[in-house]
């Protein structure tokens, strides 16, 4: 009641007003939110206060509490997660040694210029997606290999990128002086692409890792793909803030693989 | 008979027939370099016969650097094997090779 009559409703609908404002704290705390927002709140003619929009979002990690909701994986998603994003969910379900996060972007699967996405940490990732867009390329889904992922979980991050079927190229995207060791980076992706990439010769593939331990990151990368069947450039921090030659040389490389493969 | 042994979400298999002729053991020195110095030689070979299998795996970080530096400058003994649950049915029903 002081809240609603501090924020100046009218006496006559202060209970009113009071009687929702207590049911929103209510669902707030049953249901491990993070936010509960009720916009427009309306006084109808008739003098009844109702809800004319809202909106509830639950705290993910609160997600496994709450069965009764139906909630399959508990992130934002654009629609009904799709069989890839299960197999993403997989990676991360159970495993917290830092990020694994891997989801479709397009559920288009017809058009050209999809590019296999794996960037390291959120920043980078905004970097690298307008990097393909500046050249006309899109990426088909997000991932995010950050916060110190042992190798393993960054190997079945790479592997569930690269099992997509209409993707033209592969982009590493390490645009941020990252703080953690990439090696564990460079024994993963080494390990993936030399599964994949004999199964897709001539395949594009852009890697930009830099961070703590680069000079011996990059090493294993250029020794451990050197006779590996792929159309590959590395680099390094000199690159990490020139996202538009990473973008260009990622369509350069499509092109000769689009040229070469005939389509 | 190979060695095998598991850390928490991968299994490492060593063919250890292949390790008395292997001049750098490469995977020895990688094991203290990127994880936790599991590896150790044990008559000439890679083991972690000296922990338990709960030490190995609450130890073992998967860094993947031993199977990495056996291509590289071993003998190809190594191989790890990591699942990716659901993975392999997604290949199927997309008909993905």
């Amino acid at each position: 009641m002081d809240l609603a009559s501090s924020a100046g409703i009218p006496n006559e609908l202060l209970r009113e007003v009071a009687g929702v404002i207590s049911k929103v704290v209510e669902v707030f705390k049953k249901r491990d939110c993070n936010i509960v927002e009720i916009n427009p709140l309306i006084l109808t003619r008739e003098g009844r206060v109702i809800a004319g929009d809202c909106r509830m979002g639950i705290d993910d990690n609160s997600g496994f509490r709450h069965p009764e909701m139906g909630i399959t994986i508990p992130r934002e998603f654009p629609w009904e997660p799709s069989d890839f994003d299960m197999v993403g969910w997989g990676i991360e379900e159970t495993d917290l040694r830092g990020s694994g996060f891997v989801m479709k972007m397009s559920l288009d699967e017809r058009s050209s210029g999809f590019i296999g996405f794996h960037a390291i940490g959120g920043g980078a990732a905004m970097i690298g997606m307008d990097a393909l867009s500046r050249v006309g390329l899109k990426p088909a889904n997000f991932a995010d290999t950050s916060g110190n992922p042992v190798a393993s979980k960054i190997y079945r991050v790479a592997k569930v990128v690269l099992s997509q079927p209409n993707i033209e190229g592969y982009l590493l995207a390490g645009f941020l002086i990252a703080n953690q060791e990439q090696w564990h980076h460079a024994h993963a992706v080494v390990k993936a692409l030399r599964e994949e990439l004999p199964k897709r010769p001539g395949f594009p593939c852009v890697l930009l890792l830099a961070g703590n331990k680069e000079e011996e990151s990059l090493q294993i990368v250029r020794e451990g793909l050197e006779n590996v069947p792929g159309r590959i450039e590395i680099y390094g921090s000199e690159r990490v803030e020139d996202s538009d030659f990473i973008g260009e040389r990622m369509l350069a490389l499509v092109e000769e693989y689009r040229k070469e493969k005939g389509t | 008979m190979p060695t095998e042994f598991e850390e928490r979400t991968i299994k490492v298999i060593i063919d250890t027939n292949k390790c008395p002729d292997c001049v750098s053991q490469a995977c020895i020195e990688a094991c203290k370099v990127y994880s936790r110095g599991l590896l150790q030689l044990d008559d000439g070979k890679p083991s972690v016969s000296h922990l338990s299998s709960e030490e190995v795996r609450r130890r073992g970080t998967e860094c993947l650097a031993c199977e990495y530096e056996c291509w590289q400058r071993g003998n190809n003994a190594i191989r790890i094997e990591i699942p990716i649950k659901g993975l392999d049915d997604y290949l199927k029903k997309r008909n993905i090779k």
